[in-house]
């Protein structure tokens, strides 16, 4: 019985599985290779997010917004 | 009865793996402080488009369940971090995999947009409205973090997964199910930035800032998913026509009815419904139990 939730949103299945629980065929599908690693490509976002912080700051908390519920 | 039976599946985890000592680089903390509080060791990075995850997840789910893709007539996309808004991302992995005679919808609840997603395609084919259905759930997160939050910094990562349904007469796939929102709660977990409502305002797409209040939103995931589950398991014994046994219980049946009525549901509903059953009995009751009284004198005189 899978369940998943937040603190918002909550949902849980009871699922019968089938006979069948191997798959019938294999398929070739992939990703292409990454050419950075994992730490590369955060530091590349963050690097573009860094030069924005200040200007977004006074979006992200405009009043409007924070009367929001 | 239709049933949906899942009959495929797949994930697709993108390569490149961040480990605790690599967020430990960059944020005020260690290995130790995220295992101790979390129990994540490590979370995947994605570097394609979100879209490429889940037609690789997708695929790898069609040839599970020995289907091509025209055999779909149903996708169904949950996620919280599209690649576009519109057009929506259901069609982009249409488009991919080749699936011509699909419908193409998208699905937002956030974390659980697959079980979100899951419920809606089986209850689609349930109704015959579908017959062979794809659900992704699948999650870019990465380009949105706010990755100098160390609170919400490693708990997520980017990945995908996909089942395969389809309608059968046998009692297979989802029989029971509980979906609920607690939408008290949205300020616990907001994402600033993600959304209309910050266009045009000078801030950077992709810039956010998180509402994270961990300890509540665990409270509630915990509380949420307990009784989610004994409810849906409550639903599924409803369904199949089977009967709670009863525990023996002193005293005549109406005591054992109030009982019930005092504590709530005893297939797992909670305390508002309870309150909900209480307040039915204090303003129909006599009611009632003048239906009751009025009714035994037929009976026994059909006897």
């Amino acid at each position: 019985m899978p369940a998943f939730g937040a603190g918002l949103t909550v949902c849980a299945h009871v699922v019968r599985w089938g006979a069948r629980v191997t798959p019938l065929a294999q398929s070739d599908a992939e990703l292409p290779p990454a050419s950075q690693t994992a730490l590369e490509l955060v530091n590349a976002i963050r690097a573009l997010k860094a030069g924005a912080r200040e200007r977004s700051g006074a979006g992200l908390n405009a009043p409007v917004l924070a009367g929001m519920r | 009865m239709t049933y949906a039976a899942i009959t495929g599946w797949g994930k697709c985890m993108p390569p490149s793996v961040l480990s605790n000592a690599d967020l430990s680089t960059f944020l005020d903390t260690t290995d130790d402080w995220i295992v101790t509080r979390t129990g994540m060791r490590e979370r995947r990075i994605s570097h394609v488009p979100a879209i490429e995850m889940a037609t690789v997840a997708a695929r790898r789910a069609l040839a599970c369940a020995g289907l091509e893709a025209d055999d779909l007539d149903l996708i169904v996309y949950g996620s919280c971090s599209n690649d576009e808004q519109v057009p929506n991302s259901a069609s982009g992995v249409q488009v991919s995999l080749g699936a011509r005679h699909a419908a193409a919808m998208d699905v937002n609840t956030a974390c659980t947009s697959f079980l979100y997603g899951l419920s809606t395609a089986s209850a689609l084919i349930r109704t015959g409205a579908a017959r062979t259905a794809l659900v992704v759930g699948v999650e870019l997160i990465s380009p949105y973090m706010d990755w100098d939050n160390r609170n919400v910094a490693v708990l997520f990562g980017d990945g995908c997964a996909a089942v395969v349904l389809q309608a059968t007469d046998r009692q297979e796939g989802v029989l029971g199910e509980q979906l609920g929102c607690n939408a008290e709660a949205r300020h616990t977990l907001r994402v600033r930035g993600m959304g209309c409502a910050y266009a045009n305002r000078d801030v950077m797409f992709g810039d956010t800032q998180w509402d994270f209040d961990g300890q509540e939103i665990f409270r509630h995931a915990v509380q949420g998913m307990t009784q989610a589950q004994r409810r849906s398991a409550g639903a599924l014994r409803h369904r199949a026509g089977r009967r709670r046994p009863r525990r023996a219980a002193p005293g005549k049946p109406a005591d054992h009815r109030r009982r019930r009525l005092a504590h709530g549901h005893p297939d797992g509903q909670g305390d508002a419904d309870g309150a909900a059953l209480r307040q039915h009995e204090r303003r129909h009751g006599a009611r009632r139990a003048g239906r009751r009284a009025r009714g035994r004198p037929r009976r026994a005189a059909r006897d």
